[in-house]
């Protein structure tokens, strides 16, 4: 070693989040235990509907602006990029590798956990679609949960992942579109996950948790489940449709829609609204008068049923998992449902989640520095950072209490 | 070509005909009616002086019994004669419920012959409820899109959309009431656009321009209110009235006409008040049409009326790839059912499914979750006011 120390040099770390909303492009690097805000782009999202690309050319103007924006403001061209997968193209199921533990004394040796583990990997993704990410469960020994195998003894060893995959001309598409800007993919990342980084908070995690992230066309989940992923998935509803059913009840345009239910409609149907009215005014036709009533209800019921085609999601998975039906209970999930995204702000949405899934509810923001950046709609981008992180190789000279850092930029 | 009676109204089945019995007494003197059934007893008790009766021979003066094919079948055997009834009119408004086997199966076949003539057809057709059977809706779905493609403008009543109207404890027969008073006003509504003594004249030819060639987009609803400030709100009326079940987010229109009926103290500035609430929400930037008329018998109420139309493309737009529809058409006349047959029924559909229109359905345990859910569950809402 020289006699001069290299200053280490902290990640920067580019995100890219690309919802049916919003494209937003982030950079940050985190100095003194905090993310920095370097650089910053948002671009309305154009072309893409319910998550899925419609119209290639038009994203890619908006990403390629959002890009543009956030390399302005940080001063340098972005090479490398985390970017975010979510939406109906991605899946995910779990995968299993079992092994049998050779030798007399049954001692598990590394060779082993990693055969075991190489298993799982080797089960080749349904026709048309391409592994993103394997996220790792906990072994089995004997069915016993180990935190590491190695040097144990036992006869079964059983590692699991939930795998993430994408349907593959989409993921080519969209890895075409950003290598189109000279962009490196570092990796993709599930949205959902990034977005449960930003906002459950690690005891969360450890105890038990369902994450939703509410997007304008998609709401994804996660289940953390004993400090680890037990599944994720999506239901192709989001905020958007609860304007689009505004749209139609009250036959105003999308922007009235979605004035309107930003400002009155609420997750909870109040019947007792019914002789309250809202004054609408600065409309083409002069004022308009809407019952609020009429607004919570067309709202409530569309939002009580996108929470539970959710709850029927996370039941279905669960049922392929524990091979039986699980009840959500607080025992299970003792932290409860997140919400999140940016149609949570939707009022009384925790109300409604806690009566549809029967668990504590509760909306979460994403926590950082910036304070312009503290709104559910950003907790995806934002946990893409941290969750990126922990993927950064470890500068020259790794930071003492690098994961103390993690835990602390993002607690909530 | 009599100038005295340039519209003919043609009720078809038995919902149709006995719809147009019901109002013939009471129409203006513009309107000449036509009742085409097979049924020869419901024919009958119809009223409609002028009638035909399908499938003398194959139905033996029976109904078709829900079977479009039977309805087309007996509709194509009397070209002939409907042919020459149809001959003359500038303007053909036909009356169907597309549940039933004649409404559903002859009057696709009457819009062609009538186009054919020369005639405008304009077609008010009703779907049936949801809770009518999986089988009458598709049958009638299937309907909608060969009449679509025959008239020149397609106005749908959608029974669903009445069930926000009716209260909830209102008995079917309440509903099916509601409806014949809908397609009743749309009647009046049409007939009115060229009665004598208006004071702004719309002419049939007005009607011609404004759909040019069978298969347009249209929208039409009438609406009625009373008081001060009545031709505006008769506008909203219209606007919000189940002939008109789509939001603004439905799509704009490149051609409007409006019909303003007021009393004596009709002015100018109401209805440019009118077209411009209209204007805003359905467009007609290329051709807008306005025909007002004093009506001295109710000079308390206004009626507004409109009827947008989006002409078809001229050359079919290259139709999504016919990836299998989740639904599954079924009893399509045709094997294969041809591009603009699926370019059309898709319109149709994505009309309800608003800012969702044009994307893929998304399907959740069978469901197109795109639709509002409040539709979908049949949940009556708190009127308005």
């Amino acid at each position: 070693m020289s006699k001069r120390r290299t200053v280490p040099l902290p990640p920067r770390i580019a995100a890219v989040d690309i919802g049916t909303a919003k494209t937003v492009v982030l950079v940050g690097q985190v100095v003194d235990r905090s993310v920095r805000l370097l650089g910053f782009g948002e671009r309305r999202t154009e072309g893409v509907v319910k998550g899925v690309v419609e119209d290639l050319e038009r994203l890619t103007e908006c990403v390629h602006g959002a890009v543009a924006d956030a390399e302005a403001s940080a001063g340098f061209t972005l090479r490398n990029v985390y970017a975010s997968v979510n939406g109906p193209q991605v899946d995910g199921e779990r995968v299993k590798g079992i092994l049998t533990v050779p030798g007399r004394d049954r001692r598990v040796t590394v060779a082993d956990s990693l055969g075991a583990a190489a298993s799982a990997r080797r089960i080749e993704p349904p026709p048309g679609r391409m592994t993103l990410l394997y996220m790792a469960q906990p072994t089995l020994l004997d069915g016993r949960q180990v935190a590491n195998p190695v040097g144990m003894t036992g006869e079964r060893l059983e590692t699991s992942f939930w795998r993430v995959t994408h349907e593959e001309g989409s993921l080519r598409q969209r890895i075409g579109m950003l290598n189109g800007m000279s962009l490196e993919i570092n990796e993709f990342l599930l949205g959902s996950h990034a977005s449960a980084c930003a906002v459950a908070g690690e005891g969360d995690k450890r105890t038990g948790c369902l994450v939703l992230d509410l997007g304008a066309g998609t709401t994804s989940w996660i289940l953390h489940y004993r400090g680890h992923i037990l599944c994720a998935g999506c239901v192709p509803v989001g905020g958007e449709h609860v304007t689009n059913d505004l749209c139609s009840a009250l036959r105003v345009r999308r922007d009235v829609a979605e004035d309107i239910k930003l400002k009155f409609a609420s997750a909870v149907h109040h019947p007792d609204d019914a002789n309250k009215t809202i004054v609408k005014e600065g409309l083409p036709g002069g004022e308009l008068q809407f019952n609020r009533a009429t607004i919570n209800l067309v709202a409530s019921v569309r939002v009580r049923e996108l929470l539970e085609q959710v709850r029927q999601d996370v039941a279905g998975r669960l049922r392929q998992i524990f091979g039986r039906d699980v009840d959500l209970t607080p025992a299970f999930l003792p932290s409860g449902v997140i919400l999140t995204g940016g149609a949570s702000q939707l009022a009384e949405l925790p109300v409604a989640a806690g009566e549809v899934f029967g668990l504590p509810a509760r909306c979460a923001i994403p926590a950082t520095e910036a304070a312009q950046l503290r709104r559910p709609e950003y907790a995806c981008v934002l946990g893409l950072v941290a969750a990126a992180l922990v993927n950064e190789a470890p500068p020259r000279r790794r930071p003492a209490g690098f994961w103390d850092i993690l835990r602390n930029l993002f607690r909530s | 070509m009599s100038p005295a009676a340039p519209i003919l109204l043609v009720g078809v089945g038995g919902a149709g005909s006995s719809l147009v019995g019901r109002l013939a007494g009471s129409l203006p003197g513009t309107v000449r009616c036509l009742a085409v059934d097979a049924d020869a007893a419901a024919l009958a008790a119809s009223g409609v002086a002028d009638q035909v009766q399908l499938g003398r021979s194959s139905l033996r003066g029976l109904g078709a019994g829900g079977e479009t094919r039977l309805g087309s079948d007996a509709a194509e055997a009397e070209t002939a004669e409907l042919r020459r009834r149809l001959a003359g009119a500038p303007v053909v408004v036909l009356v169907a419920g597309l549940g039933g086997g004649i409404g559903g199966g002859a009057t696709p076949v009457l819009a062609a012959l009538a186009a054919e003539a020369g005639a405008t057809v304009l077609a008010l057709a009703t779907l049936p409820f949801s809770h009518e059977g999986e089988r009458r809706l598709a049958s009638a779905r299937d309907a909608l899109v060969a009449l679509h493609r025959a008239a020149h403008g397609t106005v749908v009543l959608r029974n669903d959309a009445l069930l926000q109207l009716a209260p909830a404890s209102a008995p079917v027969s309440e509903l099916f009431a509601e409806t014949g008073r809908w397609i009743s006003a749309a009647i009046e509504a049409i007939s009115g656009f060229f009665a004598e003594g208006a004071l702004l004249p719309l002419d049939p030819g007005a009607l011609r321009s404004l759909l040019p060639a069978p298969g347009s987009r249209a929208a039409f609803s009438t609406g009625r209110a009373e008081g001060e400030g009545a031709v505006l709100a008769a506008a909203r009326a219209a606007l919000a009235s189940p002939l008109h079940p789509h939001g603004p987010e439905a799509g704009r229109h490149e051609h409007l006409l409006v019909q303003v009926v007021g009393g004596p103290g009709l002015t100018t500035g109401d209805c440019q008040a009118a077209v411009a609430a209209l204007r805003s929400e359905l467009g007609g930037d290329r051709i807008t049409l306005l025909g007002a008329r004093i009506d001295a018998a109710d000079p308390a109420s206004a009626r507004v009326s409109f009827l947008a139309a989006s002409p078809a493309p001229v050359a079919p737009a290259p139709a999504p790839a016919p990836s299998p529809s989740p639904r599954g058409r079924k009893g399509a006349r045709a094997a294969a059912p041809s591009p603009q047959q699926l370019f059309s029924f898709a319109q149709e559909e994505n009309l309800r499914r608003g800012l969702f229109g044009t994307s893929a359905p998304n399907l959740f345990n069978g469901e197109d979750v795109d639709v509002p859910t409040y539709l979908r569950k049949g949940i009556r809402l708190p009127s308005a006011d």
